[in-house]
């Protein structure tokens, strides 16, 4: 018996000192700034650790479906709404929750806005175990940064400097029709939501919640990802949490989707034209509810209309068919 | 509170010994479970948690297992019968009655045995070889213009039917052969066929090994826990740091054959055959050092393989419990058949002493070597790697005598280091050419891969555009250098029988503690998981 303790004791102090030596090299590891070169992931939706404190009003969840659809820029232009997407190419949930409260460090958003297309993907118990610590040692994240490890940095505080232009957003140019058969059937089955996803969901809006946000559920149009079981669940995931629920793949939401130009991958993407109408009605739909302030005229945003310059500048670059100038002056 | 769904699409990754479900879900459970429970029920436990291993990675198809247990529950205890009854009934006979009866006796238990093959074999080959038998059919078809096609059924595989199945087998075979009694416990069968750390990739285990040592398991040993911790640990190191570092250079080469010349086939097939070994042998160490927590004694699938001075040598050491069950269980049955026998003996007189026995012994190598191909998938270029071990197994043994004249006429010692490193150096080569054929997308692929490195062997490629092409970069190719020296130095130190944990277990708390951490801080830091890389499942889990 004593022996077991001792051994038990041995084991717990092993496990204690392991636990302090990660969490001490986590501390060498962490990315000192935001650019390309630092986080070497998703630097583009980490661009909001370079925005003023409590700048941004709504923030973007979401996977792909979000960087290929809202536009922040465009919403600030037309309603001085600034924004941000924080969405990753095949996000899961529990990266969707790191990025909330990453984002609750230094912002204070009125709105957050999640893509629901993650909703229903699965992620396994490994991507759990793997992805949770990393919260609390972040090594077992940027373990791969000693490719890039030197010195200098070594006692350097992080200090992020990447602001990205397009708030999060990408732009694509290309176009690639979707085929629409079978797109938005009508049926009353539903689509199943994972217990491990629905914990995440709950915990992102127990979160919003404690810091005085509005969740909403957004789904984006795609022919590829998105069907009327989904939303069914959706739906019925929204009323259960008392949240209000947007789905511009049914009529009640729809924003006129051409699925012959809109789209830059058979629909499973939206171009910069698919963009441009999902984010007008979602920009239309923000400001209406009448809380989030314009910030146009105030100096303190004059970065936003650097930002919107450029874009505007890199999209006539990038589009030049006559269709993409009919969208543009329209 | 329910906490089932964390184990819902578990068994997706729970192959892998390495996955995050295994190590900190699956197996802590496990040993709490195993732990807390009174010593006599100890072993049904072991039973329940590797029942619950099977069920969740392969569900409904555990029925596979409980049905193979119980066919072989029924033919050993069948054959235990008719050995009783054999004694029995010659017990008071005379000697020249006494061969009549033996005869008898052996025919029926012979019938016995050959419907276990039939049973296992014929579920084998349905399942894992139907698809590659229907598809060659259809081919010869088609050659012939012939306008009927079959139709392929798909099944769905239970995990480690490919060994489980030879477990079984030997089990029959043993008890015909009087090397084990027929076992009337169900349980102990099953545990003995289901063990859950040796189900997805082996060893391959006879059942005078290991169910007596599963059904006697005692009390977790503080000792055997950090033992065997320590070797998942270092097997984790092999796997992670150097297997799935080389994998998307080894799938970019081997997927687009025609893309690159002949120096990057020859560094993919160096790099395959270390991930393979890494991967491997990595893996074996999570499964003996699993079992070795539980008190168990799994036998040994490698050692340290490149030190083998031949390819006959090499296989001794490499998945060592699969090249002895084709040694004991086809190539010795079919070299003591009366008919070899005989051809050995009229060979003898013909060929002389060194030849004459290569005759037998070169039919029953090519069976073993028919069958070690097939084993590993159904492929031609599975088949290939089979002959091509065959071809160069056979042709050593043939030329011994003329390169031993050769070693004297040239004054080289064979027993010289430089001459042993020479010899481990050519075997390294022909298994790596071997492999290439192994991992291959096909035979057609893989004589593609081969010609390139005689057609269009240049080092153009090797720009700095060529490792981001690869999916790597020099950083990944340096950290695997490094590890490899590292787990060469723990090999040399093992071929001379000396155990690194018994050193460590004998050093000061400082020094262990320091060499587990540091172990424990190059996996964290040095491994290919987490942001940038996709998980690579085990590789023999395949077969």
């Amino acid at each position: 018996m004593k022996q077991a303790l001792k051994n038990t004791l041995k084991g717990t102090v092993f496990t204690v000192i392991l636990i302090g030596l990660l969490w001490a090299v986590s501390a060498v590891f962490i990315p000192r700034n935001n650019t390309k070169d630092d986080w070497k992931y998703d630097y583009t939706a980490n661009g909001f650790l370079a925005e003023s404190a409590n700048s941004l009003d709504v923030l973007f969840l979401g996977d792909s479906e979000v960087f290929a659809s809202i536009n922040p820029v465009r919403i600030y232009e037309s309603y001085g709404i600034t924004s941000y997407c924080c969405s990753t190419g095949k996000q899961r949930l529990w990266y969707t929750l790191e990025y909330l409260y990453d984002f609750y460090r230094e912002q204070s958003p009125k709105v957050v806005v999640l893509e629901t297309d993650l909703l229903l993907k699965y992620f396994s118990v490994d991507d759990l175990i793997l992805h949770a610590p990393e919260h609390y040692l972040p090594v077992l994240r940027y373990h791969d940064r000693w490719k890039k490890f030197s010195f200098s940095e070594l006692f350097k505080t992080p200090e992020y400097t990447y602001i990205d232009d397009y708030k999060g957003y990408h732009l694509y140019a290309d176009i690639d029709a979707a085929d629409e058969e079978g797109y938005m059937e009508e049926t009353d089955e539903r689509a199943y939501i994972s217990r491990m996803n629905r914990l995440y969901i709950d915990a992102i809006l127990s979160c919003c919640r404690r810091n005085g946000s509005e969740l909403i559920l957004l789904s984006t149009p795609s022919t590829k990802n998105w069907n009327m079981k989904k939303h069914n669940s959706t739906q019925q995931l929204a009323d259960t949490l008392g949240v209000e629920y947007i789905d511009m793949n049914v009529s009640e939401y729809s924003v006129g989707i051409d699925w012959s130009k809109d789209t830059k991958d058979k629909g499973d993407h939206l171009n910069y034209y698919g963009a441009i109408k999902v984010t007008d009605k979602i920009g239309e739909y923000l400001n209406a509810k009448g809380v989030l302030p314009d910030h146009r005229d105030d100096k303190a945003y004059s970065g936003w209309d650097n930002s919107l310059e450029k874009m505007k500048a890199d999209v006539k670059k990038k589009l030049k068919t006559e269709y993409s100038s009919a969208v543009i002056t329209s | 509170m329910d906490l089932s769904f964390l184990l819902a699409g578990a068994g997706k990754t729970m192959t892998s010994f390495f996955s995050m479900t295994y190590l900190f879900l699956f197996l802590p459970f496990c040993l709490i479970v195993y732990a807390v429970t009174p010593k006599k029920a100890k072993r049904y436990v072991l039973l329940a948690e590797s029942l619950l291993f099977f069920w969740l990675v392969s569900g409904a198809l555990v029925a596979y297992l409980l049905i193979s247990a119980v066919s072989i529950l029924l033919l050993g205890l069948w054959l235990g019968k008719l050995q009783q009854k054999q004694k029995a009934a010659i017990k008071d006979l005379p000697k020249e009655e006494k061969k009549a009866v033996k005869q008898a006796f052996l025919r029926k238990q012979r019938a016995l045995v050959f419907l276990g093959v039939f049973l296992h074999i014929g579920l084998l080959l349905v399942l894992k070889y139907t698809g590659f038998f229907l598809g060659n059919i259809n081919s010869l078809l088609a050659a012939f213009n012939c306008p009927f096609e079959m139709y392929i059924p798909q099944f769905a595989m239970p995990i480690g039917i490919s060994f489980f199945s030879l477990q079984a087998l030997s089990y029959i075979i043993d008890v015909y052969h009087g090397l084990v009694k027929a076992d009337k416990n169900y349980a102990r069968l099953l545990l003995f066929m289901s063990f859950f750390p040796q189900i997805v990739e082996g060893p391959i285990c006879r059942y005078g090994q290991t169910a007596e040592q599963l059904w006697n398991v005692g009390s977790i040993k503080y000792r055997n826990l950090t033992f065997g911790l320590q070797r998942i640990l270092f097997g984790m190191m092999k796997k992670i740091v150097i297997a799935d570092r080389l994998d998307p250079l080894v799938k970019k080469v081997f997927d687009e054959p025609n893309s690159f010349d002949g120096g990057v086939i020859i560094l993919a097939a160096v790099c395959y055959t270390v991930q393979l070994y890494m991967d491997f042998s990595g893996s074996m160490d999570a499964v003996l050092g699993t079992a070795e927590i539980f008190g168990i004694k799994l036998p040994e699938n490698f050692e340290r393989p490149f030190f083998s001075k031949s390819v006959s040598e090499f296989w001794k050491r490499w998945h060592i419990t699969l090249g002895a069950w084709f040694k004991d269980y086809i190539f010795f049955p079919v070299t003591s058949a009366k008919r070899m026998k005989n051809l050995t003996s009229s060979a003898r007189k013909k060929l002389g002493n060194h030849f004459g026995p290569l005759v037998a012994g070169g039919i029953a190598l090519f069976c073993v070597w028919w069958c070690n191909g097939l084993w590993h998938g159904a492929g031609w270029n599975f088949i290939f790697f089979g002959m091509y071990h065959f071809v160069l197994i056979l042709s050593g043994n043939i030329i011994t005598p003329a390169s031993k004249t050769v070693l004297q006429k040239l004054h080289i010692k064979a027993n010289s280091a430089g001459y042993k490193v020479f010899c481990m150096i050519r075997t390294t080569i022909l298994v790596i050419i071997g492999e290439l054929f192994f991992r291959a997308n096909g035979i057609g692929s893989g004589m593609e891969l081969f010609g390139r490195i005689f057609t269009d062997l240049s080092f153009r490629s090797f720009d700095q555009y060529l490792l981001p092409r690869l999916g790597v970069d020099a950083y990944d190719l340096a950290i695997c250098a490094v590890t490899l020296m590292i787990v060469f130095a723990v090999s040399v130190v093992n071929e001379k029988g000396i155990c690194i944990r018994e050193v460590l277990e004998k050093s000061n708390i400082v020094v262990r503690w320091v060499v587990l951490y540091s172990l424990i801080l190059f996996i964290v830091i040095f491994g290919a998981y987490s942001f940038g890389y996709i998980p690579v499942d085990p590789m023999y889990a395949q077969f």
